[in-house]
């Protein structure tokens, strides 16, 4: 049963990022999807609402299955178009893209979806990925179990809203979610250093 | 592992904090998109061949009149060293007389973005009449955070095939293209020279097409061309040899030396010139490839050796150029000269 969430995001982070990126992998569109899911909980929403779950890979990079059927789906549908790996939109998937905004099912989450991508005016993909593979959910989730990243028992969320309050203690707080998005990528890089 | 202060103290010195602190949370959204057009803009010229450029979101009446409002792809025609611009949609933005721009001034009702060649730290910007820095690392090579890696790509690419590739020879089509002691080219080498740049390049590069034998005139094609995706940057590459060759009879023809690269180098800037009428909203910029074969005293076509003295005579002798067109114009980059060692078994000592 294909889940509508990861359609809409699948569709929404290729669309935002077309400007710079004129397509994007599936690891990609993941990172920054869980981006956004990690910003939802920043704004204090429980794990559960971002409506699919994310594992850890061999790499350490989140995985969900639930996107990468939507994937599968909207390329299907002429929604999307892949090329050599990577994922551009198509006037049919920008059509899809712009009713599904409009519901409000999806609205709340477009802040946080909008924030992630925004971080890429900042610093180039690659850098984003980078920095976000040492999160802390990411980096204490267990491979061989294959834990889910965003489940509420998961111990490494309580260290990450720690470090949200490190964050929120740093600037205060702040209208436009793009400052906590970009404060908290660089509390990640100090951490890396 | 940084403290908790630390950590702090680093978030509370963020560029981004001065902007929503000095002109509030509206403004945050003008340098999203100020910084997306940057980057528009940095795809759209060749950012070396300027000494300054500025940057603003925002209608003010004091620069109302000495605007002048064009697309963003036509950007590149305008002929100055410091530009100006405003930006005003997605595609559209103005050009600011420089002589008229006061960004300090403008700096007490919205940060100016500045930026300048050669600067540590290029990305700059004003806010409320005090400069600051957009981060605290050096700037990268290609000259701003907000550039996309092209020409420098290219650059690196080329010093990396002379100094690792082309000096030992590596590779099938370049191996190909000359005897194995590595003293005269095969007859006609140009075909696998080409090929062998041409696969290197394609390896190396990303997010762009490389490809053989470009018509950019009437009588000849330019030897590789370099076009990134999402870029209006275009790169010829003219390839020449110098040294000796074999002809079929096994008999050394016509040796090259430096005429043979400033012919090349004149050849070049008629391409250029030639793709810039074809493709006006595009940069196009030229490299000049230089294969060097050249040895001292190598006048015996069945030669195998040859003394490491006369082997290496020319690999540090450049060629000399008259007129460096890289000092004439932005547009030519500086000529590189692939030296080819000959093979270790040609040694005589």
């Amino acid at each position: 049963m294909p889940n509508p969430t990861a359609i809409f995001d699948t569709l929404y982070i290729v669309h935002k990022t077309e400007s710079q990126y004129e397509s994007l992998s599936l690891m990609e569109v993941t990172f920054l999807s869980y981006f956004g899911c990690l910003l939802s909980l920043y704004k204090g929403n429980p794990v559960s609402n971002w409506g699919y779950s994310f594992m850890r890979n061999v790499q350490g990079a989140p995985v969900s299955a639930e996107l990468a059927e939507s994937c599968s789906l909207l390329i299907g549908k002429g929604q999307l178009e892949k090329k050599d790996a990577c994922y551009h939109s198509t006037g049919a998937g920008e059509t899809r893209l712009l009713f599904m905004m409009e519901m409000d099912l999806f609205k709340s989450r477009q802040e946080y979806l909008q924030a992630a991508c925004d971080c890429l005016l900042t610093g180039t993909i690659a850098e984003l990925l980078n920095i976000l593979s040492g999160d802390s959910v990411i980096t204490e989730s267990s491979v061989h179990t294959m834990k889910y990243l965003n489940s509420e028992d998961n111990s490494a969320i309580s260290r990450l809203h720690q470090q949200f309050g490190i964050v929120r203690q740093a600037i205060g707080e702040r209208k436009n979610l793009f400052i906590p998005a970009l404060s908290w990528l660089e509390y990640l890089k100090q951490e890396l250093e | 592992m940084k403290t908790e202060e630390t950590l702090i103290r680093v978030l509370q010195k963020q560029f981004i904090l001065k902007i929503d602190d000095t002109y509030g949370s509206e403004a945050i959204d003008d340098f999203k998109f100020c910084v997306s057009q940057l980057k528009k803009l940095y795809k759209a010229i060749d950012i070396s061949q300027y000494e300054s450029i500025m940057a603003y979101v925002g209608n003010y009446a004091e620069y109302q009149d000495s605007c002048k409002t064009m697309e963003m792809d036509n950007i590149h025609s305008v002929s100055t060293k410091r530009l100006v611009v405003r930006f005003i949609d997605e595609d559209t933005l103005n050009v600011v007389q420089d002589d008229h721009f006061d960004a300090m001034a403008l700096s007490g009702k919205t940060f100016v973005y500045r930026w300048r060649a050669n600067e540590k730290q290029a990305d700059q910007f004003y806010i409320k009449g005090t400069l600051h820095a957009f981060s605290d690392e050096e700037t990268p090579s290609e000259g701003s955070f907000f550039a996309v890696r092209t020409y420098n790509d290219l650059d690196e690419a080329l010093i990396n095939y002379r100094d690792n590739v082309a000096l030992s020879c590596k590779g099938k089509y370049l191996s190909e293209s000359m005897n194995e002691a590595r003293l005269f080219f095969y007859p006609a080498p140009e075909e696998n020279l080409q090929k062998a740049l041409e696969e290197y390049l394609s390896i190396r590069l990303r997010h762009c097409t490389v490809k053989r034998e470009h018509i950019v005139d009437d009588s000849h094609p330019v030897d590789i061309i370099v076009t990134w995706q999402g870029t209006s940057h275009i790169a010829l590459i003219e390839i020449k040899w110098i040294g000796k060759s074999l002809n079929d009879k096994g008999e050394i023809g016509v040796p090259y030396a430096d005429g043979r690269a400033n012919s090349g180098a004149a050849q070049l800037v008629n391409y250029i010139d030639n793709n810039g009428d074809t493709y006006p909203h595009c940069v196009t910029v030229g490299y000049l490839a230089v294969f060097d074969l050249r040895r001292k005293e190598n006048n015996d076509p069945h030669a195998v050796k040859i003394s490491r003295e006369n082997a290496n005579y020319y690999k540090e002798r450049e060629i000399s150029y008259n007129p460096q067109y890289e000092t004439l114009r932005t547009d030519f980059k500086k000529p590189y000269r692939f030296f080819i060692k000959v093979s270790n078994d040609a040694y005589q000592d």
